[in-house]
């Protein structure tokens, strides 16, 4: 048995591919995420590389790497060897195995891999930043953009690049539970992950929380729909969350009372505009 | 009247246009710009409201003060709701300042037309043109265009804008005349037109350059295309009128999308309209209707068999492709391991997604019933449709008269159509 210890899908790639060149099999290997107690299982890390290379330059698909690196977000220990699993029966098995959506263990990387790829989208939505004074180091103040963020899985790394090239021109810090991501306007630093923290929202949030409430049309309740593509357990970390039950609450009402109103009585000043009612004219003869 | 007053306002008069997408439009971010945005291409919804609509834009008027007199809007003169009017450096700010909390993907914006079409239309026209220039914004930015506009504003409109819409707003031109008598379906026409010639000059333009191998061309015009809307519900329009509109529009100008709006009830109505709003069911049918006309391989003919029943309505308790398949149940069931691809996508419950894996699966191994639950499909709204070596539905399931009772009792079946 060999204990690999990966922080990342570079390191997890880099071992996986000297371990198929020797072809070892997935049984043979114990992968753990660096940083956790190692439990000692006689040979160590490293161990393998005295195997005799069986093949140079073993090959999987392009499409299986592109999987691999989001599946390697996955909150799960195991992920690491399963990947190595399928990587092992791409090259020993069947190098079409991945068109093989019956098997298993394909179902399961894809499973996965969509679980990542729509905890990404969602982040890439729902993260929610406020705008802090802050001190640089000469006395000036600046602007900082904040925000906390719970995704479920580990995918900032994989994700702070797309907020860099969207808001490239601002100060701003992301941070979640596992991993913090800061942009200076020069450089992307990852720190260790922080607290949960929510400041007071600025005078903009006053200002989207009655969009909110104004974008919304109480003849057309249907929280089922909603709650489909913005889950609960995002809610805790979206100003405008506090809202929906005082608007879901006042909806029927809402719509009783236009309907009960019924027809317009008195059309309103504009029209007793003779100036209007003469362009309104012109453009109906047309 | 401050901000948030107006937001309030302004915001309220926009919901009712159904679009708020983000999509289609060429991929950019702020890297090396003086200004935030990006777009991937994909659209992003940031949030959703209790209606369960898609909130990806901030969707506003720039002004509710409006000289047309649609019966169906809330802003049309004679309405006693309240006014606003933003200046196009509000409308600006506010645009970034929801952007750089990631709030939104862009904006939409529209207006009421005030003086007159050419004015309005330079006033929109300015916002986008102040976010792009000003403050090298390149985020999604979506423009209503106001059809009486001149051709000028229009050109402008499109070098700015990701997307433009114009609205067909009903579905015949008596209808138009009745609910909305200042506008001419003519002129929305030519509009659209018009849109639909720029946009294919840019594209040109650029394969050309592509096939020069000159350096990649920026010139892009409305690069997410057009879309426009029609209202349901407040004329006698039948679903089949409607369809063969849209058909129509998709062909001639390249729509991206047909919008349906039902119309909804609104404060202070005109007594044109009818009494109650029609059933958002209706809405929901059309668009399953449009997204199997145009992905989907079925002809208008099929989808609304104005012959047979004689009513030109699509079936409110079903979805189109089932209700389709339960006028012609002699078709099925369909043997999964052999029926080519367009049969499959006809079969209900199966979507462009299940089909495709389908065919790739079974290049393997002849499937099996359970593992068309692999490949994502719901086996219980399947199952008296298909066919495999260990599965066949007894000709009695098809033949129950019951079959689409069931159906109307299970889980609602429109989610399986977009599959
Ligand atoms: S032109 Fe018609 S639809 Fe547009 S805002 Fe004015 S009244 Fe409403």
């Amino acid at each position: 048995m060999f204990v690999l210890e990966v922080d990342s899908f570079a390191r997890w790639r880099q071992q996986a591919r000297e371990l198929l060149k020797r072809a070892v099999v997935p049984e043979q290997i114990a992968w753990r995420q660096a940083g956790q107690a190692v439990l000692d299982f006689g040979a160590g890390a490293g161990d393998f590389l005295s195997l005799p290379v069986r093949d140079a330059s073993p090959k999987v698909p392009q499409r299986f790497l592109a999987l691999a690196e989001e599946v390697a977000c996955f909150d799960d220990e195991r992920r690491w060897s399963m990947l190595y699993r399928l990587a092992w029966r791409l090259v020993f098995e069947d190098r079409r195995l991945l068109d093989l959506k019956v098997d298993d263990q394909v179902a399961c990387l894809y499973r996965m891999q969509k679980s990542v790829a729509r905890d990404k989208h969602k982040m890439k939505a729902f993260v929610r930043f406020q705008r802090l004074e802050t001190e640089l180091g000469s006395g000036e103040h600046a602007a900082h953009f904040i925000a906390w963020f719970e995704p479920q899985h580990l995918i900032l790394p994989a994700l702070a690049p797309f907020f860099v090239k969207r808001f490239t021109t601002m100060r701003w810090s992301i941070l979640t539970p596992r991993a913090c991501a800061h942009w200076d306007l020069q450089q992307l630093t990852l720190t260790a992950g922080a607290q949960r923290r929510r400041d007071t929202g600025d005078d903009i949030e006053q200002l989207w929380l009655q969009y909110y409430k104004s974008i919304f049309n109480p003849a057309r309740l249907k929280l089922k729909a909603m709650q489909a593509e913005m889950p609960k357990k995002y809610w805790r970390n979206l100003p405008e969350a506090p809202l929906i039950g005082e608007l879901q609450r006042d909806a029927q009402r809402r719509v009783d009372k236009m309907l009960d109103d019924g027809y317009s009585q008195t059309p309103g000043k504009a029209v007793q505009s003779q100036y209007l009612r003469a362009q309104q004219q012109r453009l109906r003869n047309r | 009247m401050n901000r948030l007053r107006k937001l309030t306002i302004l915001a309220d008069a926009a919901k009712y246009d159904a679009s708020c997408a983000s999509s289609g439009s060429v991929k950019r971010d702020s890297s090396g710009g003086r200004g935030v945005g990006s777009t991937t291409g994909m659209g992003i919804c940031h949030s959703y409201a209790p209606d369960g609509r898609c909130i990806s834009l901030l969707k506003l008027l720039l002004t509710n003060f409006c000289i047309y007199e649609c019966s169906y809007c809330i802003n049309r003169a004679s309405s006693n709701v309240q006014r606003a009017r933003f200046s196009v450096e509000e409308v600006v700010d506010l645009t970034l300042d929801f952007y750089k909390r990631n709030y939104i993907e862009g904006l939409f914006l529209s207006s009421g037309i005030i003086r007159s079409a050419d004015y309005t239309m330079e006033q929109l026209v300015r916002v986008a043109r102040c976010l792009r220039e000003t403050h090298d914004f390149r985020g999604y930015i979506h423009l209503k265009t106001i059809p009486d506009a001149s051709p000028a504003l229009i050109e402008q409109a499109g070098l700015y804008a990701d997307r433009l819409s114009i609205n067909i707003e009903l579905p015949s031109v008596h209808s138009l005349a009745r609910f909305a008598p200042e506008k001419s379906l003519l002129t929305i026409r030519k509009s659209m037109g018009q849109v639909r010639e720029h946009i294919d000059e840019a594209k040109e333009s650029r394969h050309r350059r592509r096939r020069r191998r000159a350096a990649a061309s920026t010139f892009h015009y409305s690069p997410a295309g057009q879309s426009t809307q029609m209202i349901v519900g407040a004329d006698d329009s039948t679903d089949s009128d409607i369809l063969s509109l849209s058909h129509n529009l998709y062909r001639t100008y390249d729509m991206r999308r047909v919008y349906y709006s039902a119309f909804s009830p609104i404060p202070d109505a005109a007594q044109t309209l009818p009494a109650r709003p029609p059933p958002l069911l209706r809405e929901h049918r059309l668009y399953q209707a449009d997204w199997l006309l145009r992905f989907y391989g079925f002809g208008i003919g099929e989808i609304v068999e104005t012959d047979r029943s004689g009513t030109g309505m699509l079936d409110l308790d079903v979805d189109p492709k089932l209700a389709w398949a339960l006028r012609h149940r002699d078709l099925f069931p369909v043997n999964v391991n052999r029926a080519p691809l367009e049969t499959l996508l006809r079969v209900p419950g199966i979507g462009a997604i299940g089909a495709g894996r389908i065919v790739q699966a079974r290049q393997f191994s002849s499937l099996r019933f359970k593992d068309l639950a692999k490949c994502g499909l719901s086996t219980g709204k399947i199952a008296p449709f298909v066919e495999t070596a260990d599965h066949h539905p007894s000709l009695t399931v098809l033949e129950d008269q019951d079959l689409k009772q069931r159906f109307m009792r299970g889980a609602s079946p429109q989610l399986t159509l977009f599959s």
